[in-house]
């Protein structure tokens, strides 16, 4: 369509439901893999995937479209982690395995998908060890792509404690990652 | 590992340049500072390859359950708000859907019987029988359509459109053959110009002719007025339409053409089979023109 991500937003409001599909094709891989990074647990990841989306329509007038949608929309679902991860802390939490969302590449020789699962494995456990407010920046600006204005706005902080925290968070990856 | 302030703010630079969120300005001094930096170089270095490593993570695909529950969830919501807006009453939440439903059939029932009585011969009581059932045969369907897509929570909202375009398409047909000049439809085709030119060619093609006619104009029409609401998937909504226009109109151009010859039955349903498809055709065609027209203005 070509449309800006705030334009289509505008459209859905007033009640497009093109525009809602092109706006949730062209957010549901990223935002289901934000979840799953974030929490590691496919099934509250499809929970807090739907309910982002419900949470998008319910509020849809409330979106002002001189504001950047991405940092509208991922701070309605950094939010919904961040209250997830709030009340994990209360319960007994459950490492739960990733293998099934997360398949290797099949287009790797038997070697490389063994080196690249390797590599993938110790980043995927690099990622688990790094405290909640480092992990939050670093995949908000390494996989969604956000710039540092919009991760700041999202987590509400400034941008210098967004780069910060990225800079201490690549650190500590670098730290874990050393042999690879 | 910094020896001087200028290292210190080289850091918040390194992750910047990472997300490719340097401005020019920052970029140049960046560049400066590691030109003559060895420490901040290697770091640079160093996190750039963890950068990398990071992209080797693989993405999920969203499951498909989870993607299709999704989207339905949220057009039904939609097509909800979109009901209730359009309707201003918010009938749906004062009257039950099946009472809706069968006082819908009845009336469809009186109206088909009102009209249809128009076309028979009324001193033959058996047939007058045989059009009462037919009629009320009409009226349970279009009721039996309203109570199925409004009250089973498996069927979708465009089944619900869908029902209603087809209802839609059925009215606009009675509307028609209620200010129709002559008692039969299709002896009063005959009496018009095309019509008389196309029986040259056999009856049933001047009556499959007709029943394109028949079919197409009212069921075009409900598409353009209420094919906004089922645009989603429009070819299917609008054939699922015209499946459920056909089978409320049977009954009709039985009772219609039954008096004639089983010949005009068939050709008259078959002629309005290929109008139902060519108004779905041509409805989500002038969807797609007009929208992609909307959006080239935008």
């Amino acid at each position: 369509m070509g449309l800006s991500d705030e334009k289509l937003m505008g459209r859905y409001a007033a009640g497009d439901l093109l525009a809602f599909r092109e706006l949730y094709s062209r957010y549901e891989k990223r935002i289901y893999n934000f979840f799953l990074r974030r929490l590691g647990d496919p099934e509250r990841a499809a929970d807090l995937f739907q309910e982002t989306f419900l949470r998008v329509h319910r509020n849809r007038h409330r979106f002002d479209s001189r504001q950047s949608f991405p940092a509208w929309f991922y701070t309605i679902a950094n939010n919904l982690v961040r209250d997830e991860l709030r009340m994990r802390r209360g319960i007994h939490f459950e490492a739960i395995e990733e293998e099934d969302s997360l398949p290797a590449s099949s287009f790797a020789t038997p070697e490389e998908s063994r080196a690249m699962t390797e590599i993938r494995e110790k980043v995927e456990s690099a990622l688990k060890m790094l405290p909640e407010t480092q992990k939050e920046v670093l995949l908000l600006s390494r996989f969604e792509g956000l710039s540092h204005r919009e991760i700041a706005t999202i987590t509400g902080r400034t941008e210098v404690a967004v780069r910060q925290l990225l800079y201490r968070a690549l650190q500590n990856l670098r730290r874990q990652l050393s042999d690879v | 590992m910094f020896k001087t302030m200028d290292c210190k703010q080289t850091k918040e630079l390194l992750v910047a340049h990472l997300g490719g969120d340097l401005s020019t300005r920052e970029r140049r001094s960046l560049l400066a500072h590691l030109a003559t930096c060895r420490a901040c170089s290697d770091e640079k270095e160093g996190l750039e390859k963890v950068w990398r490593a990071m992209g080797n993570l693989p993405e999920a695909e969203v499951p498909k359950d989870l993607r299709e529950a999704t989207i339905s969830h949220i057009e039904e919501v939609l097509e909800a708000e979109e009901a209730h807006l359009w309707g201003k009453l918010d009938w749906e939440n004062w009257v039950p859907r099946p009472l809706a439903a069968v006082v819908a059939g009845v009336a469809m029932a009186f109206f088909s019987l009102w009209v249809l009585r128009g076309v028979t011969v009324l001193e033959q009581l058996s047939y007058e029988i045989i059009l009462h059932f037919s009629a009320l045969l009409t009226g349970i369907l279009a009721g039996t359509f309203l109570l199925a897509t409004g009250s089973l929570p498996g069927i979708g909202p465009r089944w619900q459109w869908a029902s209603r375009i087809g209802l839609l398409s059925l009215g606009l047909t009675m509307l028609g053959t209620l200010f129709c000049p002559k008692m039969s439809l299709i002896e009063w085709w005959e009496m018009l110009p095309p019509g008389e030119f196309l029986l040259s060619f056999g009856q049933g093609v001047s009556h499959g002719a007709f029943g394109v006619i028949y079919a197409f104009l009212p069921f075009f029409l409900a598409v353009l007025m209420l094919g906004r609401k089922v645009k989603g998937d429009m070819l299917s909504n609008a054939l699922s339409a015209g499946i459920i226009f056909l089978v409320l109109l049977l009954p009709a151009i039985y009772l219609q053409a039954s008096p004639l010859s089983p010949a005009v039955v068939l050709s008259w349903s078959a002629g309005s089979t290929l109008g139902v498809i060519t108004g779905a055709l041509c409805g989500v065609g002038f969807y797609r023109v007009s929208s992609s027209f909307s959006v080239t203005r935008a």
